[in-house]
């Protein structure tokens, strides 16, 4: 497996758990193999992720917006300092050019730093973790064992005098934390989880919020600079030549003058917006997902206070900012431990609760629902144009397409302001699917309920809540169902 | 006294393990992370519950020490800020020195406390953050005597409990 990563959008470990779909515990490729080369645990990451450099670099699957981000700033830098720093160096002062290579610099810096770094992923459960959790949920639930309609799993936590709902999530199998969500593009469930940002290629949680806000609080004063010197430049010169013959040289001289202060007018705009909107959220000590769900209202004295919130501004600018930075919960670069197989249920000797080999047949099941969605994905346009048949068996052509409509959707470049997109796009497409997809997506659908759902920003609001409680009600029902569509599905993938 | 196991690594080979235990966060205080003091029932037989409340709040104080917002906090903040986060590549940070002492100590309560009544933390990084996962052994060579030893050294400790 070469660590570049950069070989296709899907790991080797993926195609390796839908060939051992009779036990199919994905550690069994790694103990195959662990006479010839350990495993580092980046190489069976459960979460839809990119590794890059032997695990040092960790980012979301679809990055090419993130290419654009850079080409932008790289070539609108660039072309700043080849034609307007030489001239205003000189009339001005040799100041500005050090002042922008400044602001460049730590631009890049920190988006690279905001896009590389894990933004606070945790970790799914182990087995016995999950099998634990469930036999808590089973007793506290009281009543009939598993049944066909459990209530819906939630805990209350009483924080700092707010009550508080912590949701259980059905695809890491652990009760998220406060403020933590489940960020349906990457899979995972992220620590204090902001946005998904594609323009950095990237969660925003809490390891890399303030990479984040260095980011984009750095490119407003970058942007802002190099257009008021773009300026500056131009009328500076129509001072010696006149107004249209300084507009004339330009485009001879500096062939791109024009198109880059453009580019510059818009970026301010919604960068300045941006970073204008963020500092209001730091300040309340509120995340994006927060604050869009309006889960906290303003007043102290109403029932609704937020709990977070140390009480003043600077105090929440600060514990944002300048707080500890916690370590990453994934252990990317840590090697594969042989003896403490992280998925292995009956082989090393626990035989706890009857749970327990549900509990791994769910785990795996949960691998091939992940890695039979892959296959869908990848096989969609072959299979709707040769098998029709194939498919009335088990699914609905319509649904495949859609799967991978959601998530090309956010690299073509949305004209929606830049970050503010949460994973609500992807969402909205997923709960499209959902009416169709009914039997193992079921599970998946979960988190895209869990996930924010404004009741602004999506114009459907009203139907997809609908149809997600529908499907909340009727998951156990699903899992039934599981292994049925799971087994047609490996059928399906191995034609 | 009889057979027990009286090392991590002996514990590891010759017992197998029975059950785990899970202490979960206690989220009363906010996000930092705090672990529940709360008894588990199953280790009722084991370990004395002063003991095991003691190495929970210990660790609860190493964490609120790890993530501390106060004047270190900030100077580290506003240095890494105006490095423009490359310092990170060569310091480490305090949390991660503070999860080093934590390491150290729960290896230490192992060998000390856990390991010789069958028991094992396992530091909660491994797992996520989330939960302190005590796995309880059942000494594979002398089951019954190691729950009457068990019992003799909790009635020892019981008295100055």
């Amino acid at each position: 497996m070469t660590p570049g990563g950069g070989s296709g959008p899907m790991k080797d470990c993926e195609y390796s758990q839908i060939s051992t779909h009779s036990s199919s515990s994905p550690m069994e490729s790694p103990h195959k193999k662990k006479k010839s080369v350990p495993k580092r645990k980046w190489e069976v990451f459960p979460g839809r992720n990119k590794f890059f450099c032997n695990g040092r670099i960790m980012m979301a699957r679809q990055t090419g917006v993130f290419y654009l981000t850079l080409v932008l700033i790289l070539v609108t830098s660039g072309l700043f300092f080849a034609f307007d720093c030489p001239y205003l160096s000189e009339k001005i002062t040799p100041a500005i050019p050090a002042i922008g290579g400044i602001l460049f610099f730590f631009v890049m810096g920190t988006l690279l730093r905001t896009s590389f770094s894990d933004p606070g992923v945790l970790p799914r459960a182990t087995p016995d973790e999950a099998a634990d959790l469930e036999r808590q949920i089973d007793i506290a639930n009281g009543s009939s064992s598993g049944g066909y309609r459990p209530p819906p799993r939630t805990k209350e936590v009483i924080i700092n005098g707010q009550t508080v709902k912590l949701k259980y999530c059905f695809t890491c199998k652990i009760f998220r934390p406060p403020r933590a969500s489940h960020c349906s593009l990457c899979d995972n469930c992220v620590e204090r989880f902001d946005h998904h940002c594609p323009w950095v290629g990237n969660c925003v949680g809490k390891r890399n919020y303030r990479f984040f806000y260095m980011f984009i609080l750095s490119l407003s004063f970058l942007t802002v600079f190099i257009f008021a010197f773009v300026i500056t430049h131009v009328i500076l010169r129509s001072q010696q030549t006149g107004f249209l013959n300084a507009l004339k040289d330009s485009p001879a001289r500096y062939p791109f003058t024009e198109i880059y202060s453009v580019v510059c007018f818009f970026s301010v705009w919604s960068i300045v917006g941006l970073s204008g909107f963020h500092t209001y959220l730091i300040s309340s000590n509120q995340t994006t997902n927060e604050d869009i769900k309006g889960s906290w209202s303003n007043k102290r004295g109403k029932e609704n206070y937020n709990p977070y919130s140390y009480g003043n501004i600077f105090t929440n600018c600060c514990a944002a900012l300048c707080g500890p930075l916690s370590p990453s919960l994934i252990d990317r670069r840590g090697f594969i431990q042989p003896d403490t197989p992280q998925l292995a249920g009956p082989s090393n000797g626990i035989t706890m609760y009857g749970a327990t080999q549900s509990q791994s047949n769910m785990c795996d099941q949960d691998q091939c629902i992940q890695s039979t969605k892959f296959v869908l994905q990848a096989a969609a346009t072959p299979l709707l144009q040769s098998e029709p048949s194939i498919t009335s068996e088990e699914l609905p052509l319509p649904g495949k397409t859609s799967i991978s409509g959601p998530c090309a959707s956010l690299t073509l470049g949305q004209p929606t302001p830049p970050s503010s997109m949460p994973n609500l796009t992807s969402d909205s497409g997923l709960t499209d699917i959902i009416p169709l997809k009914e039997e193992h997506e079921g599970h998946q659908f979960l988190t895209p309920e869990e996930a924010p759902s404004p009741p602004g920003m999506l114009p459907s609001g009203s139907p997809i809540a609908h149809s997600h409680t529908m499907h909340v009600l009727s998951l156990a029902s699903q899992d039934s169902l599981h292994e049925d569509s799971v087994r047609g599905l490996v059928k399906l993938s191995s034609v | 006294l009889c057979p027990q196991v009286h090392s991590l690594q002996e514990l590891r080979r010759s017992a197998s393990l029975a059950t785990k235990v899970f202490v979960q966060r206690d989220y009363s205080d906010g996000t930092t992370c705090q672990f529940q003091t709360k008894f588990p029932p199953e280790l009722e037989s084991r370990i004395e519950r002063q003991l095991f409340e003691e190495t929970v709040k210990t660790l609860n104080g190493f964490y609120a020490e790890a993530e501390k917002i106060g004047g270190s906090s900030y100077l580290e903040g506003c240095l890494a800020c105006a490095t423009a986060y490359f310092i990170f590549l060569c310091m480490e940070t305090h949390y991660e020195k503070v999860l080093k002492k934590i390491s150290k100590y729960i290896h230490d309560q192992n060998e000390k406390i856990y390991a010789p009544r069958g028991l094992l933390l396992t530091d909660p990084l491994e797992r996520g953050m989330r939960v302190i996962e005590i796995s309880i052994y059942e000494d594979r060579c002398s089951s019954g005597s190691s729950s009457s030893g068990s019992s003799s050294s909790s009635s020892g400790g019981g008295g100055a409990g």
